[in-house]
């Protein structure tokens, strides 16, 4: 691909030679580049790419074969506006999304400037090669999300409705691209690095659920296209929609139709992009540059924002009563902090919480049939166990989340540390997730269950809380174990484990059935409760028994 | 006449001055050891002589060369190897190296001969093929060293080179830069390990907020101040006293 590309760039090699750029540099510039961003951890594939080049490709291959699914539309829909509407959105949110995510540490990166400016390399030849990546970038981005479409077009409405569709695409994307740089500059401008990080990190994790959830649910969306309208109507707000200009300029094209509104559209198809990449470069750019400038002057010193110390203080005594002093609040400590602080561990961890959330909904809706109340399906079934015992999988992925990280090394704190029993740090870490991710999960997952089935569900949920700890516990205890924050990335293949996953999901199921049974006969809850809660105790206490030994014989 | 770096009168303030009035020069062949406390102003020093900074006061040349007026011409001639450099490090070394070597437009077979057989001189050989995120400080280090000399440059730039090389490296580096010194080249040492700097330099240059205070060779440096070693009488000019009373007090917080 590297090569296809950089022939495609070498057939210019005059063009850019006659506007005064070294051509040679260019070239070789672009070639790292391309080869970096191949060999770069895409979002999508996550870390199962770290060795290989196949990322990035790939995930162009998954964006090619999604935008084969969307371009389906052109025929599912009788409605043109509608299906290139629901085309253009498709697109122009996909391409905004992947530049925030994937392409934003490219634009941030700083190591550029150290590598590349010490060189002798012309400042616009740096900037040219710089444009020529991301036009190469986004160009291919484009061609793998719209090809299924443009295919389907040229197809169905032919050749001057697919040359006007494309240019319409080309206005889009540069809107697009308009709009995301302008969202950076604006950030940039207005808060520090650190957050526009955070912001970015947020936007990964919206974006990864939005796409696991899009998995499931776009076959079903395009099952139910039917009943969508034939026939698109203007409104007031449809002004407001850029994918809906294009899509009426194509139509007023295809069908030589220029009335007031279509004129309109057309209009702002062209105005709007235009206008805003003038915009964007003449008053948000300058100030980048500047602002850039400074950061690195300053990079030096940037202070961690300190949280609020009102909001700290109460926090702390909270957290001070339920974990006893030494190893234990030590590694409360840190992986509280983890949680909360560290943009790659929430990267993992969110978006799996969130999918599970999709997953959930999709599922009990499923549960209860297709049928015109839903709601009260839902509350003739028992839905609420299946919730309570899916919402284990959380734990569990945080627990095994939790063992990773790029600093893997500063672990060595811990066994230079005179620490006896190893366990308490890993039933402080244990405490940390249940306060700062569980606990608010289970909270949530209660009030809606309570308000669904009513109170005579209460008992069961705080059951199923015991049931989630003792199966987490039993989860811990028979797993490898390892100290949080402790192992590379590279260790995830072998930190993991197919037979253990399987032996968890025998549990699970083997709670949920239990519990499944004590609805049956009343008052069963609370004469197992007991029982339950003597085991935890027990549990708990082997599990922060665990010694130097056995914590060695697994790494 | 023979002159490698002429500094006359440099200044440079961010949001507050870093440089003020600056005046040197550095003959071809000479080995300068630049140093100064953290935020002294070194770095910015050698970024103005490198052409990275173009907004400063007062006039360089490098080689005879205004850096302000033809940075392009000073990067062609010189090598500079920063402090805490990034790299690339989805790259592998040879992949890295031949990318700096096209962008100094140097001959692709020459630079896969030369840094292959560079790479070797430094023990890499075997890892000439992996990527870089998996080196450690002192491999990082060694390819960078390599990637400021590929081009052959008659003047070098050296932010702390020594960072994280071992006991060995250091010595063959220590041995490469007298060894260029001999060959004519002019040589830029910036560092904060003092020992190095008195053995190597021809002539030890101090700087202190932004003024340099000391010029010349370590022996005549010493004449003026009688201090010993390099190290104290860096302390002693940098007007950083307090050293004992301090070290008092962090063993009295430590007791506590």
């Amino acid at each position: 691909m590297e090569k296809i590309l950089l022939f495609v760039l070498d057939l210019f090699s005059g063009l850019y030679r006659s506007a005064g750029i070294d051509y040679k540099q260019l070239r070789s510039i672009v070639q790292v580049k391309l080869k970096m961003d191949g060999r770069r951890q895409t979002l999508m594939m996550g870390q199962q790419s770290s060795n290989g080049n196949r990322g990035y490709f790939f995930s162009l291959f998954i964006y090619l074969v999604f935008g084969l699914l969307v371009s389906m539309l052109i025929y599912a829909l009788p409605s043109m506006m509608y299906a290139l509407t629901f085309i253009y959105s498709y697109i122009m949110v996909m391409v905004i999304m992947i530049l925030i995510t994937d392409f934003s540490s490219v634009l941030l990166d700083t190591s550029d400037n150290s590598i590349l400016l010490p060189r002798p390399v012309s400042s616009r030849t740096l900037l040219v090669a710089r444009i020529t990546h991301i036009v190469l970038y986004v160009g291919l981005l484009v061609v793998a999300l719209s090809l299924g479409s443009l295919i389907a077009v040229a197809i169905k409405f032919g050749i001057t409705t697919f040359i006007i569709f494309s240019l319409c695409l080309l206005l889009g994307v540069l809107f697009s691209v308009t709009l995301t740089n302008g969202l950076y500059l604006m950030i940039m401008r207005y808060t520090t690095e650190e957050r526009l990080k955070n912001t970015i990190n947020y936007l990964q994790i919206g974006m990864t659920i939005v796409f696991m959830g899009g998995y499931q649910l776009l076959p079903r969306m395009l099952g139910s296209m039917e009943e969508v309208e034939m026939v698109f109507t203007f409104h007031w707000w449809t002004y407001l929609i850029p994918s809906v200009w294009l899509s009426a300029s194509v139509e007023a094209i295809h069908l030589n139709l220029f009335d007031l509104q279509h004129s309109m559209m057309i209009l702002l198809s062209v105005v709007i992009p235009i206008s805003s990449l003038y915009l964007v470069s003449r008053y948000l750019a300058p100030a980048f540059a500047s602002k850039l400038q400074v950061m690195a002057a300053e990079n030096k010193t940037t202070p961690q924002q300190q949280e609020k110390a009102s909001q700290k203080g109460w926090f702390e005594n909270l957290t001070a009563s339920i974990v006893n002093p030494g190893a234990e609040r030590s590694g409360f400590i840190l992986t509280q902090k983890a949680i909360a602080r560290d943009r790659k561990l929430k990267l993992k961890i969110y978006p799996a919480i969130g999918y599970l959330v999709v997953i959930l909904v999709l599922l009990t809706v499923r549960y209860t049939g297709k049928s015109g109340d839903a709601l009260e399906g839902l509350r003739s079934s028992q839905a609420y166990l299946f919730i309570i015992y899916f919402s284990t999988i959380i734990l569990h992925t945080v627990i095994f989340e939790i063992s990773f990280s790029d600093d893997f090394k500063a672990g060595w704190v811990f066994f230079s540390s005179p620490i006896r029993e190893p366990g308490r740090i890993l039933t402080g870490s244990l405490k940390a997730i249940l306060t700062s991710l569980f606990l608010p999960f289970y909270g949530v997952v209660s009030i809606i269950i309570v308000s669904i089935w009513g109170m005579s569900t209460l008992d069961d949920v705080i059951f199923g809380f015991v049931n989630n700890l003792v199966i987490i516990l039993s989860i811990v205890i028979i797993n490898k174990k390892h100290l949080p924050l402790s192992l590379p990335d590279g260790a995830r293949a072998s930190a993991s484990n197919f037979g253990r996953g399987i032996l968890m999901m025998l549990v699970l199921g083997f709670f949920g059935f239990l519990h499944y049974g004590t609805t049956q006969l009343s008052g069963a809850t609370w004469i197992l409760s007991p029982f339950l809660a003597i085991l935890l105790y027990f549990m708990y206490k082997s599990y922060s028994k665990l010694s130097w030994e056995e914590l060695r014989k697994v790494t | 006449m023979n002159s490698a770096i002429v500094v006359d009168s440099l200044s440079k303030s961010y949001s507050s001055p870093v440089l003020k009035n600056i005046n040197f020069s550095v003959n071809t062949g000479e080995i300068i050891g630049y140093i100064g406390p953290n935020g002294a102003g070194k770095s910015t020093t050698i970024k103005i002589l490198t052409g990275l900074i173009d907004d400063f006061e007062g006039n360089a040349t490098v080689l005879g060369i205004d850096v302000r007026k033809e940075p392009l011409e000073v990067k062609r001639r010189i090598g500079y190897i920063p402090e805490n450099a990034s790299l690339y490090d989805t790259l592998t070394p040879l992949e890295y190296l031949d990318f700096v070597g096209h962008l100094h437009n140097l001959d692709t077979q020459l630079i896969q001969k030369k840094s292959k057989d560079l790479l070797a001189v430094f023990g890499l050989a075997a890892s000439k093929d992996d990527r870089m995120t998996t080196f450690s400080k002192g491999m990082r280090q060694k390819v960078l060293l390599i990637a400021g000399m590929l081009h052959n440059p008659s003047i070098l730039f050296l932010d702390e080179p020594l960072s994280g090389l071992d006991a060995n490296a250091v010595i063959l580096v220590k041995e490469i830069l007298s060894q260029l010194k001999q060959a004519g080249k002019t040589i830029f040492y910036s560092s904060h390990i003092m020992d190095v700097v008195e053995k190597i330099s021809d002539r030890i240059m101090i700087i202190n907020k932004g003024e340099l205070i000391a010029n010349g060779s370590f022996t005549e440096l010493n004449a003026q101040a009688q201090s010993g070693s390099l190290e104290q009488l860096f302390t002693e000019l940098t007007g950083n006293r307090e050293h004992q009373s301090v070290a008092g007090q962090f063993i009295d917080i430590m007791n506590q």
